[in-house]
């Protein structure tokens, strides 16, 4: 047990002071919350270490044929709990895109340009769309926001596969 | 016996110096928040060249606060050792 001052002592009279945070005890609380924040960049940066390291998954994706112009389907890419896009465009283009929309993680879906606002994905939460080309979101929260990731196609013969995701184009 | 004073310094500025460094650690953690978040979207949307800058830059803020207070609070323990009288055990 701590022994009180002297001048505590003398003078043992509480003040609703005596409760206050000083400024130095509420730089040391904000000095342990910079350091969590700290601690929070340096996992993120682990963890894209650890990403890098991860070798893509082949998933395959049945035959390319099955799949009509301006129709859609989902799978599941790279793991079996992220929910992914395959689509073929009205120009016969096959792509695919991971599916949760990046400003608060709804499916998307396919919209083909019969619609009347152009081919695109559209998420039916916020009414956001993103671009069938690139991912980036064009309208809705979503165009303030990242786009959606890509993931690289490869076919062999009929068979059509995923076979990684792309890095998002810079700008 | 004379009373002992107050734990901190009272020195004309003392105040102010204390709001600077408060202001300034606060203005730092709101800025490696903006750094937390904004890494954390770039991570997500597949950017895997930005978390290293900016986790040196929240290490930067977080040196600088750390720097700010130490440098503080050394400087208010040398002064409090001078204040001390010789056989004075009632250090609060």
């Amino acid at each position: 047990m701590t022994r009180d001052p002297k001048w505590r002592e003398d003078f043992p009279f509480e003040t609703e002071n005596d409760e206050h945070i000083t400024r130095r005890d509420a730089t040391r609380f904000l000095l342990l919350v910079s350091g969590g924040l700290a601690l929070g960049n340096s996992l993120i940066w682990a963890r894209a270490q650890l990403a890098d390291d991860e070798p893509a998954p082949r998933v395959a994706l049945g035959a390319a044929s099955q799949l009509a112009a301006g129709t859609w389907r989902v799978f599941a890419y790279p793991d079996a709990a992220t929910p992914a896009i395959l689509v073929r465009r009205e120009t016969g283009e096959l792509i695919a895109f991971q599916q949760k929309c990046t400003h608060l993680a709804c499916p998307v879906a396919y919209q083909r340009s019969a619609a009347g606002e152009g081919e695109c994905l559209r998420c039916h939460c916020h009414n956001g769309r993103f671009d069938i080309a690139s991912g980036k979101g064009i309208s809705g929260p979503p165009r303030e926001l990242r786009p959606l990731r890509r993931i690289a196609l490869a076919l062999d013969g009929d068979q059509l596969y995923a076979v990684g995701l792309l890095r998002p184009e810079r700008g | 016996m004379p009373i002992r004073g107050p734990h901190h310094d009272l020195r004309p500025g003392a105040r102010a110096n204390a709001t600077a460094r408060l202001v300034v650690v606060a203005l730092t953690c709101c800025l490696q928040y903006w750094l937390l978040t904004s890494t954390m979207e770039a991570f997500h949307g597949g950017d895997r060249d930005l978390p290293l800058p900016a986790a040196l830059a929240s290490v930067a803020c977080l040196a600088l606060g750390v720097a700010l207070v130490a440098i503080a609070e050394r400087g208010e323990a040398r002064r409090r050792r001078a204040r001390q009288e010789p056989g004075d055990d009632h250090e609060p």
